[in-house]
């Protein structure tokens, strides 16, 4: 079976580094990149079976580059990273087009079970 | 109290509160991702160790790393925390001394991560002297914190917002200087002004070597 390929969405280096580590020991071939723009250069050439997208990004909003994701690549689910109280408490409206959403800080076998359960999904398709 | 104070005093509580909403949720997101990246780098000590149970052995740079990532990031995080707890206490007092240099230099460190959303930086040179105004020392950052609003919203991605304060005859200046391809918005720079003169003091946009700057003038007592 060929790993799972999951793009990582984030400004904050030093998380989603060590988050490529941590997934590449539970068998998810993780990339990453640090604001929308990169994200969207990557999933060029990517291939990846999933997208974990952090709402607040440097420059092009979470919620731009998430439209653009699911416009491009409408197969591909896109799993959410919120802080405490969003989206679901104020804008529920950020939601739409994501597969889910999980709030921050995420404990790491929740992401790798809703990161399987997406790809699972999204084979099915 | 008339109708009209009443309802003028209502207004000023509700932009308090917002003011003190806007700088709080940026700052508490910030912490949030200290938080993440302790924990996951905790997380990695114990993948590292159950790998070594495997017989991976673990080299003793990379335990060095992770601790070292650690370290760094408890004392990010404490540097958050003492920054919004001088901010929380900013509201003890309606009526107390302010000092200009420490208060809009907290004020510059709590908005860097907006910047940093908006892909810029913020630098901050205090007065040589120290210089103060009366009053309450969150109403003064909101009014700073409106000016430099026009930076964050008008300015240019990439660059560097620059905040000074200088002592001035009257109170303080704090003046903001940044790149704005496009100018400053007008409605934005009258909102910024209206926000500036109710506390007595006087708001100026014009230009610079770098493109736009705002000179904020502090009464040396704010009213309002």
């Amino acid at each position: 079976m060929s790993e799972l390929r999951v793009l990582l969405v984030d400004d904050e280096e030093e998380l989603v580094s060590t988050l490529v580590e941590r997934l590449g020991f539970r068998g998810i071939q993780a990339d990453y990149a640090l604001d929308g723009y990169q994200a969207l250069d990557k999933m060029k050439s990517g291939d990846y079976q999933v997208v974990v997208l952090d709402l607040k990004l440097p420059g092009m909003a979470g919620t731009d580059v998430l439209q653009r994701i699911t416009h491009d690549y409408p197969g591909i689910p896109v799993l959410l990273i919120t802080g405490h109280g969003s989206p679901v408490d104020g804008q529920p409206s950020q939601l739409e087009g994501a597969y889910d959403y999980l709030v921050k800080p995420v404990k790491l076998d929740v992401m790798v079970d809703r990161i399987r359960e997406a790809a699972t999904a999204h084979d099915r398709q | 109290m008339t109708d009209s104070n009443s309802h003028k005093a209502e207004q000023k509580a509700k932009t308090d509160v917002a003011f003190f909403g806007r700088i709080t949720a940026s700052v508490t997101h910030e912490l949030n991702n200290v938080i993440s990246i302790v924990d996951q780098n905790a997380g990695l000590l114990d993948d590292l160790v159950a790998g070594e149970a495997r017989g991976v052995p673990i080299s003793l740079e990379r335990l060095e790393s992770v601790s070292r990532a650690i370290q760094n990031q408890t004392q990010r995080g404490l540097q958050i925390i003492e920054r919004l707890n001088k901010f929380a206490h900013s509201t003890d007092f309606t009526e107390a001394e302010c000092d200009v240099n420490l208060t809009i230099g907290n004020l510059v460190e709590l908005s860097q991560r907006l910047a940093s959303l908006k892909r810029m930086k913020i630098t901050f040179a205090p007065a040589q002297v120290t210089v103060h105004v009366t009053g309450s020392g969150l109403v003064l950052q909101r009014v700073v914190f409106s000016a430099l609003e026009l930076a964050l919203t008008n300015g240019t991605a990439g660059t560097t917002i620059s905040v000074m304060v200088k002592p001035d005859d009257q109170g303080a200046v704090v003046l903001i200087e940044f790149s704005a391809d496009s100018g400053v918005q007008k409605d934005h720079e009258a909102e910024a002004r209206s926000t500036v003169e109710q506390i007595g003091g006087r708001l100026e946009v014009g230009s610079s070597e770098n493109g736009v700057k705002v000179s904020v003038y502090l009464p040396g007592a704010l009213t309002g």
